[in-house]
């Protein structure tokens, strides 16, 4: 019940926050330089020819109807169609997500594999050896590009070991087993740094709550230690860890832009930086109205959690 | 709403828990603090022992040694304590679930785990050092619940700690405690962060169970005054060493050490309204400071030469850490027709 | 009010002047999510008079902090008056509030947390005069160094910062700040509680010379009875947001009036054993105020409620000479001189 009402109001706050993000959007690449019609038609083009494009495109209107007529069609779940192929823009963001959110998913696998236990390793081990080694290494992993990190991994296990698929491996469409191996290098890339973050906060509040009254009276009772460092103070350190975790999805989204560049992978990244390039509007305000619902999704989900990770909260 | 009728309770000979020069100290990156020097006493079956002193003189620390709870990185320890025989020092936290000793502290609001129900806090001691099934263990949950005086037990069990008062929520840690079936239980400062009113009911509430059970209980507090109403015996600890021990009655009474006549002056009350409070002036050494003579002597009205040279505990019953303790008379409590 | 149920001073004999501060019938109101409210102070008469000290004394959460901070004017008042003597504070004009914020001041019970860790003692405790910009910088600090001697700190500590002080220390700083500005009533919201007994003495102490030297009239809020007693004057009980009795502190001691006072007096613990050691503990715990109990707010707790204390609110009455008590029963209970137990 209580969930319920959570989701309720979650998603009534996410409707005003999607509209602004769009919105924003909207307006923001307007401002781009460059004219989607002479992108279309070639620099030559006849002022004539440009103003029939731009009336076939919408972009005579005053941007508020343009907007408004978007906003619309996107409730019903038509996002437009591209400036450029003509095709319809939800057709090709779905062709793209599952690619996008398998990597962020499989990313967010790895950040907190690597993240969580060696957090809570390092608080248990506070200021010995270990974890000056720990956060040493996270503070490290933190200031690693994506990027760059993309580009070692592929030249070490790729081109080099030849454990993993390089850049440009097939579609999940075709050949899911080797698109799915194809993802590992990126999920990494991606994973790590997420990884490091997590690491940093878990540590600092798992050591907080170590050193918590609530501890040592689980202590004084004898309990054993994995029991209290695992089950009882891990779980009061869970509120700043749903919190990056949140925040993880939302770096990941981003990221997955550029690391899916370095790794030729035909995702949202890929389809969002070409139709940059190319002034396609439409594809722009889709795969950012996809990304927010996503963040948004997941901010949800976080809240949700709150609620049934403390009961202080109602 | 009892009426406490003060009992004299019988005294027993062999001593439950036997603390035989216990040290400590805290390694930290400046040196070693030392912050108790050779403490030695004993508390027996079924007896309430109060530990007093003014903050920083070691009480906290006493009991964190003799519960395991001190950080073996840090705090370096010696000396020897037994529990009903066995040692209690030096083993590590692993195999510490079968002494029958169990701690309550004085926040309330903090010692319990808030994203736990306290029926969940309850029952895993029990199946952990009992090895009671999860059946057991919540039959036996609310009996302690029943026992501790918690009214709805069963309701109870579902709660978190942030839905309970002050005063239920040490009430729990009491039962928490108890599910550790101790012998032994040490008590720091238990009644500090609440009310009076809700002092009185834990008071008489630790009292009760120490009979019904057979628990000895160490108490430790700041205040004179709810030692004189719990304890049997008491402990006066000044910069990390005892300078005072003995019966409740004899010591208030009858106080042998300066410091412990000075803390009773120091009380207000209605009968001191318009007077001078007789204060102690100066302040407790810091750990790091080296005293060879009477640590209390800076502070002392009776201090002399002698004060100067190092001082033992003496005494059978009533021990006193003091060398000048024959010659003085110093003013205790008025303890009109005691009956304790 | 009823004739019966005058005012301390009505009955004490009329030509007495104004009292210092006074508050009347006064109610705050917390807003508490939704709608809700939560009455933490429940139309409160007080009255402190010119070089007394009145002691507040009652459980946790009774309302004694917002109290003090109606007064100082932190806590949203929601109806009654405060009178400062004998004009409505909310009447004053600029200068006359002024002079009114100089003149009450208040000591924290914390006294770790009242004082700015960056800045040095003598620089926080010149701080009221820099607010209010008060004469110039030199003689400010001439001011506030003499407020320092005067609470027995010496110029080399004026100089440190709050964590190069004992605890003791700090709260001397503290005093010393609320002295600058030369108040008529200094309100002390639990000043000893953290304190030990040897540092307690110390401040009660210096509290009591003050009060001389300073001519202070002092508000002296705590829920330690013992420091209450020796301390103030007279005392006023509170519980659950209401005055349930007020009487000068002999006759508080001697003979309580109300069973919430004299279960608060017998619940001290003491060292000095009397005879008499039938302690009454009460059951439970301070309803919450957010939904107090009906009639007398006591009635769930006490041991000598009748059927007519949940429905009927007694009003405060003079049970003695100048010893006003908020119970139905308070003469069928303690007779004119006997004590409650004595009936049963
Ligand atoms: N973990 C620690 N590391 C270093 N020093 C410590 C530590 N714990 C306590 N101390 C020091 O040990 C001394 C005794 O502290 P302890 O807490 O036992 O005092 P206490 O008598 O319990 O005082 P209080 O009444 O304030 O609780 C103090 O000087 C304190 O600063
Ligand atoms: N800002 C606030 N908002 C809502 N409720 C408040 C606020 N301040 C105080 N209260 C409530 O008002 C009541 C009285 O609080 P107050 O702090 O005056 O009590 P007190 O007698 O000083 O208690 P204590 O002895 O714990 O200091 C309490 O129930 C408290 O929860
Ligand atoms: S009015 Fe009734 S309930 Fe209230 S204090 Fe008096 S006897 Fe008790
Ligand atoms: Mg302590
Ligand atoms: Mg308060």
């Amino acid at each position: 019940m209580r969930v319920l009402r959570v989701v309720g109001t979650s998603l009534l706050t996410a409707v005003p926050t999607l509209i602004l993000a769009t919105f924003i959007v909207f307006f923001m690449q307007r401002l781009i330089p460059g004219d989607p019609a002479v992108a279309l038609a070639g620099e030559y083009a006849t002022p004539e020819r440009l103003a029939e494009i731009r009336a076939d495109l919408g972009l005579d209107q005053p941007m508020l109807v343009q907007y408004w007529d978007w906003i619309r069609n996107a409730f019903t779940g038509n996002l437009g169609a591209s400036f450029l192929s003509g095709q319809p823009v939800t057709e090709q963001i779905l062709s793209r997500l599952p690619l996008t959110l398998l990597l962020t998913l499989f990313a967010l696998i790895v950040a907190v594999v690597i993240g969580l236990p060696t957090g809570v390793w390092a608080a248990q081990n506070a200021e010995s050896r270990l974890d000056r080694f720990l956060t040493t290494s996270a503070t490290l992993g933190l200031a690693m590009p994506n990027f760059w990190l993309g580009m070692m991994l592929i030249i070490v296990f790729s081109m080099g070991l030849g454990l993993f698929p390089g850049p440009g491996g097939p579609s999940l469409q075709d050949d899911p087993a080797e698109a799915l191996r194809g993802l590992v290098l990126p999920a990494m890339a991606l994973g790590l740094v997420g990884g490091a973050e997590i690491c940093r906060q878990v540590r600092s509040a798992m050591i907080e709550n170590l050193g918590a009254d609530y501890v040592r009276t689980h202590r004084a009772k004898a309990l054993p230690e994995s029991r209290i460092v695992w089950l009882h103070a891990l779980k009061n350190s869970s509120l700043p860890f749903a919190t990056i975790i949140g925040l993880q999805v939302s770096r990941l989204i981003g990221s997955a832009v550029v690391v899916e560049a370095v790794f030729g992978l035909p995702g949202l990244g890929s389809l969002v930086v070409d139709a940059t390039n190319q002034r396609d509007y439409a594809v722009i305000q889709g795969v950012v109205l996809v990304a927010a619902v996503v963040v948004l999704f997941t901010n949800t989900l976080v809240d949700i959690s709150y609620r049934l990770l403390d009961p202080r909260i109602s | 709403m009892t009426a406490t009728p003060t009992s004299s309770r019988p005294k027993v000979a062999a001593p439950l828990l036997e603390v035989e020069d216990l040290s400590l100290s805290f390694r930290s990156g400046s040196g070693e603090a030392r912050v108790l020097h050779d403490v030695s006493f004993s508390v027996g079956s079924g007896e309430i022992v109060g530990l007093v002193g003014e903050s920083g003189s070691g009480k906290t620390v006493t009991s964190l040694a003799l519960a395991g709870l001190l950080d073996p990185r840090t705090a370096v320890t010696s000396g020897n304590a037994t529990l009903n025989g066995e040692p209690l020092l030096g083993r590590g936290s692993a195999n510490r679930s079968d002494l029958p000793l169990a701690m309550i502290f004085q926040e309330p609001m903090t010692a319990l785990d808030p994203v736990f129900t306290i029926g969940s806090q309850l029952m895993e001691t029990l199946t952990h050092r009992q090895g009671k099934s999860r059946k057991e263990a919540k039959r036996e949950a609310l009996v302690l619940l029943e026992q501790v005086g918690i009214s709805d037990p069963r309701a109870r069990l579902a709660s978190y700690p942030h839905q309970l008062s002050g005063g239920m929520r040490q009430r729990v840690m009491i039962a928490i405690a108890l599910a550790c079936a101790p012998r032994l239980l040490i008590a720091d400062e238990p009644t500090t962060a609440v009310d009076v009113t809700i002092q009185a009911q834990l008071l008489e509430l630790i009292k009760r169970l120490s009979v019904e059970r057979d628990m000895s209980v160490l108490f430790i507090t700041h205040d004179l005054g709810v030692v004189a109403e719990t304890c049997d015996r008491m402990i006066t600890m000044y910069a990390g060493r005892i300078v005072e021990q003995g019966e409740v009655e004899q010591v208030l009474s009858k106080p042998r050490h300066p410091y412990t006549a000075g803390l009773l002056a120091a009380l207000p009350s209605p009968e001191t309204r318009g007077r001078t409070l007789a204060a102690i002036p100066g302040r407790v050494p810091p750990p790091t400071q080296v005293v060879t003579g009477c640590v209390f002597a800076e502070r002392c009205d009776h201090r002399a030469d002698e004060c100067g040279e190092p001082q033992d505990l003496a005494g059978s019953t009533h021990q006193v850490r003091c060398v000048r303790s024959a010659e003085l008379t110093l003013i205790g409590a008025q303890r009109l027709e005691v009956g304790r | 009010m009823s004739a019966l149920q005058k005012g301390p001073d009505e009955a004490a004999g009329g030509e007495r002047r104004a009292p210092l501060l006074e508050l009347r019938q006064v109610s705050v109101r917390y807003p508490v999510g939704g709608r809700r409210r939560l009455t933490a102070v429940d139309a409160v008469d007080l009255r402190v008079h010119e070089g007394e000290t009145l002691g507040i004394i009652g459980e946790s959460g009774s309302g004694k902090s917002t109290i003090a901070r109606a007064v100082l004017g932190l806590a949203p008042v929601s109806s009654g008056k405060l009178l400062w003597q004998g004009e409505d504070v909310s009447g004053f004009d600029r200068a006359q509030r002024r002079e009114f914020v100089q003149a009450v001041q208040m000591v924290f019970q914390d006294p770790h947390s009242a004082l700015d860790p960056r800045r040095t003692i003598a620089q926080s405790v010149r701080e009221p005069l820099d607010v209010m910009r008060r004469g110039v910088r030199g003689s400010r600090q001439e001011v506030a160094m003499q407020a320092l001697a005067d609470v027995g700190l010496t110029a080399e500590i004026a100089g440190r910062y709050p964590h190069q002080l004992s605890g003791g220390q700090k709260q001397r700083a503290n005093i010393a700040r609320a002295l600058v500005t030369r108040p008529r009533l200094l309100i002390c919201d639990e000043s000893v509680a953290a304190l030990d007994v040897a540092l307690q003495a110390e401040i009660l102490n210096l509290l009591q010379d003050l009060k001389v030297n300073y001519q202070l009239t002092i508000m002296f809020i705590s829920h330690d009875l013992s420091v209450v007693a020796h301390l103030a004057d007279r005392m006023n009980v509170v519980y659950l947001g209401q005055v349930v009795e007020d009487a000068t502190t002999t006759s508080m001691v001697d003979q309580p009036r109300h069973p919430y006072s004299e279960a608060l007096l017998s619940a001290q613990p003491h060292v000095n054993l009397h005879e008499e050691t039938n302690r009454i503990v009460l059951t439970g715990d301070i309803p919450s105020p957010l939904d107090p109990p009906p009639g007398c707010r006591f009635h769930t707790r006490c041991q000598h409620a009748i059927d007519r204390c949940a429905t009927t609110t007694p009003e405060l009455t003079e049970a003695l000479p100048d010893h006003w008590a908020a119970c139905l029963r308070t003469e069928e209970l303690y007779g004119l001189t006997g004590r409650a137990k004595e009936l049963i």
